[in-house]
């Protein structure tokens, strides 16, 4: 009988003004590494559905590995994130039980209303994340090589006083995961 | 005007810094554990044995 390599779903569910995403996280191959970012993030599809004033979240992960798919969880509430991981472990999702939450700050300007656009040097191999917590949609920003410096840059838009998330993979093993976040910071 | 954001997360900021074991490196006290269905099966199906 001919076998097909089939993705998993599974559902978790949202409290009120809870807002979840999962990642799943890859490290990248050695022979790769030299060119790549040394760890990948990529944000699971999910489908959801009201289950009275919650909503139930089906999320989908395409390529179910022997070893287990690797999985950042992080819940967005008005005023912080949860962070947590997870394992896709065969026909179950491990969980743990002691998820860290993290208080947003707002991002500080001067002048209230006006997008700043951020310029910064990314660290392509060290890649950021950067998320709206309101929306949970991901910031992305534009890179572009500046010749006057030799370098690839990075610019975003952010808005004044307004929160933003933003994480990156510092560590990752078979057996532990250390990931930093924080607001990201404007310098004048 | 254009700003700079940190790549790093400046201490100013009081970034958090998230490490933790693997969930399944830990004991089965230490996790809630969710069943993962394939999707070949529809999400809303109903087990035989628990439709009744």
């Amino acid at each position: 009988m001919e076998e097909f390599i089939q993705g998993k779903h599974f559902s978790i569910t949202d409290p009120q003004n809870v807002n979840t995403v999962i990642y799943e996280v890859n490290k990248t191959e050695k022979e790769m590494a030299k060119n790549s970012p040394k760890y990948t993030v990529e944000r699971l599809d999910y489908t959801e559905e009201l289950v009275g004033d919650k909503k139930k979240k089906t999320f989908y992960v395409n390529e179910p590995k022997p070893e287990g798919n690797k999985l950042i969880i992080l819940s967005f509430g008005k005023e912080k994130v949860v962070i947590n991981n997870g394992v896709l472990d065969g026909d179950q999702v491990l969980i743990t039980k002691k998820p860290m939450p993290f208080k947003f700050k707002t991002l500080y300007s001067e002048h209230e209303t006006e997008y700043k656009e951020v310029q910064y040097t990314p660290n392509l191999k060290r890649p950021i994340s950067i998320i709206d917590p309101e929306t949970t949609e991901e910031i992305k920003p534009v890179l572009y090589f500046d010749e006057k410096t030799n370098e690839v840059k990075g610019k975003c838009k952010l808005k004044p006083f307004k929160n933003y998330f933003a994480f990156e993979i510092r560590d990752l093993s078979d057996d532990n995961v250390r990931i930093v976040g924080g607001n990201p910071v404007l310098e004048n | 005007m254009s700003e700079r954001v940190k790549p790093q997360f400046g201490r100013e900021m009081d970034p958090c810094e998230y490490k933790s074991k693997w969930a399944n490196k830990l004991s089965k006290d230490e996790v809630v554990v969710i069943r993962a269905i394939d999707n070949r099966e529809k999400s809303n199906k109903v087990p035989r044995d628990e439709g009744r």
